[in-house]
């Protein structure tokens, strides 16, 4: 079977992604077992790109082919894609809430709103697919972008750019988060920037491995039983 | 300038190889202590892999480019490539025997002879630079290696596998809970590496990236739990297994508190040299050890309080002892709650 060098490119980046996404779940058990929201959301988080890897790894294969199912795979991965996407589009700023405030209020209120457009998104991408609203995969197998495409991806990108937003928001307005170091997720998000100037398509799941990576080597900068916020720490 | 397809997997590949590692060493330059051997081997290991992606990146960049600088920058990159892996693994070797052993004197005795083979083969990359004996590139910049070249492969992977047999002997003998995984390291580096040699991608420097993220993540876990001062567990993980214990109902077992009155170094010596096996010792502060065993016997106990007791003596030090049983007349939970009082 003849591959492409983008096919061979994502198939690397994915494995890549995938050993961080593994390594990273098995390096944070003990992150689980002290009993906080946040690391069961970093959790989930890591989960559903290890998905997105999985699904792009079986696009990378099957897109473009003529074998038996090809084109069922290539559709089912282009979706799985993008519902998985959702997931960690819907988990980040949650994650980032919680672990920076440690407010239940504030986490309970966002987690009850932002569900509404991450829902609907999910859904749509799944009811759409007879109608190629969004995504459908044209008589040659090749994916192609549906009609309103634009739509769904902007509501992703918008609970990416909250991501983004509410640890500098945090940083300003309370003075803390002094080891984040905000500008160096400029990084993984060229990962996206770059490949579209010179019209390639990004491996979002090793941009968001790296970002996963960058919040994890900073989480383990605090204390592990951390007082900071008044909460006795649970033994 | 245009690029061929692989030249952008791989550019692409080194782009995410270089973010991880520059994360690292951001991360990690607050993580540092000033006198930690092992803090700056691993610096090392990330500068090494930060100059590797770049030098990879030029080595294979320049592909089907026919601009005059082209084929001397890869060559020069591709040279220097090499000397950084040579490096990168010496260090690598270093860093997993200090790790596992923590001594320096074993360090210096053992690896002073390995450094011939890296000095010959840094000699023969010069030379190899004027005289193309090793490798040498197309009138397109793709490597062409030849014989030679195979003898500095094989050293590189000596020196790998070296680290594998390291491992295994130390795990072979020891027991007790470990933190650090390195082997998460080994297998994509040699995964990288490989791949590098089949196909025209060049991928060893993002397997090294990923390698070193997972070794730092297992390193940090570790200061979650242990003292690094003396190599015993902390106050934090002695809470963690209380807890554990008191949901889990513990079978039995004692702790014996040695007090060396600020003494920590000398005392953590002594008691580091007259451990039996089956326990852990928590580092207290203060010059205060406490050991957790499970042995229920008060002779077992008495003896091992003596020997500790006898070679402080002989340090002139003098230390008191204390400690008590868990039993069928004492639960779990009132057990716990004694050892965590006397912290």
């Amino acid at each position: 079977m003849e591959l492409s060098h983008r096919n061979y490119a994502s198939l690397f980046l994915n494995g890549a992604a995938i050993f961080i996404l593994l390594g990273m779940i098995a390096n944070t058990t003990i992150y689980r077992k002290r009993g906080r929201k946040d690391d069961k959301l970093f959790f989930f988080m890591m989960l559903a790109d290890i998905a997105v890897a999985l699904c792009d790894s079986v696009v990378a294969l099957a897109n473009g082919r003529d074998f038996t199912g090809a084109k069922a795979l290539n559709l089912a991965g282009y979706t799985g894609i993008y519902l998985a996407e959702s997931v960690v589009a819907y988990l980040m700023p949650l994650y980032l809430i919680y672990r920076y405030t440690r407010k239940e209020e504030l986490y309970r209120r966002a987690a009850c709103i932002s569900i509404i457009p991450a829902g609907i998104v999910f859904a749509a991408y799944l009811i759409g697919l007879p109608f190629k609203l969004f995504l459908y995969v044209d008589d040659d197998n090749q994916y192609q972008y549906g009609k309103y495409y634009l739509i769904p991806l902007s509501v992703l990108l918008a609970y990416m750019l909250a991501g983004f937003i509410i640890p500098i928001v945090i940083k300003v307005k309370s003075g803390r988060l002094k080891h984040m170091h905000i500008w160096l997720y400029l990084l993984p998000v060229a990962g996206f920037a770059v490949p579209y100037v010179f019209k390639l398509a990004a491996n979002a799941s090793v941009v968001y491995a790296v970002i996963f990576a960058y919040l994890h080597m900073s989480a383990m900068n605090e204390e592990f039983f951390d007082d900071r916020y008044g909460r006795e720490a649970r033994l | 300038m245009s690029f061929h397809g692989e030249v952008i997997t791989t550019l692409y590949v080194e782009g995410t190889a270089l973010a991880l590692v520059i994360g690292l060493m951001v991360n990690t330059a607050g993580t540092r202590r000033k006198d930690g051997v092992r803090d700056k081997i691993f610096k090392l290991l990330i500068i090494h892999a930060l100059f590797l992606s770049v030098t990879d990146a030029l080595s294979f960049g320049f592909r089907y480019q026919s601009f005059d600088g082209a084929t001397i920058i890869t060559r020069v990159s591709r040279n220097l490539n090499e000397v950084l892996v040579l490096g990168f693994l010496f260090h690598w070797m270093i860093f997993v025997d200090y790790l596992l052993y923590g001594s320096r004197d074993h360090l210096e005795r053992k690896y002073r002879p390995t450094t011939i083979p890296i000095i010959v083969c840094v000699v023969a990359l010069f030379v190899n630079t004027f005289t193309n004996f090793l490798f040498e590139f197309d009138d397109n910049q793709i490597f062409i290696a030849k014989p030679a070249y195979w003898v500095i492969v094989a050293i590189e992977y000596l020196y790998m596998l070296d680290t594998v047999v390291l491992l295994l002997k130390f795990y072979a003998k020891s027991s007790g809970p470990r933190f650090i995984r390195v082997l998460p390291f080994i297998v994509p580096f040699v995964a990288g590496s490989v791949i590098s040699r089949l196909s025209p991608y060049e991928v060893r420097s993002l397997g090294m990236a990923v390698g070193l993220v997972l070794l730092h993540f297992s390193l940090m876990n570790e200061r979650c739990y242990r003292d690094e001062e003396t190599g015993f567990y902390n106050v934090a993980f002695l809470k963690y297994i209380a807890g554990f214990a008191a949901e889990h109902d513990s079978e039995g077992g004692c702790s014996i508190i040695f007090d060396g009155a600020e003494k920590e170094e000398e005392l953590g010596a002594i008691i580091r040299d007259e451990l039996p096996g089956k326990c852990a010792v928590v580092n207290m502060g203060h010059g205060r050890f406490m050991v957790l065993a499970q042995t229920q016997s008060k002779t077992a106990i008495n003896l091992f309080i003596n020997a500790v007791k006898e070679a402080a003596h002989e340090e002139n030090m003098e230390i008191s002892a204390d400690y008590s049983i868990r039993d069928a007349s004492n639960s779990g939970e009132t057990f716990i709650k004694g050892i965590i009082e006397k912290i």
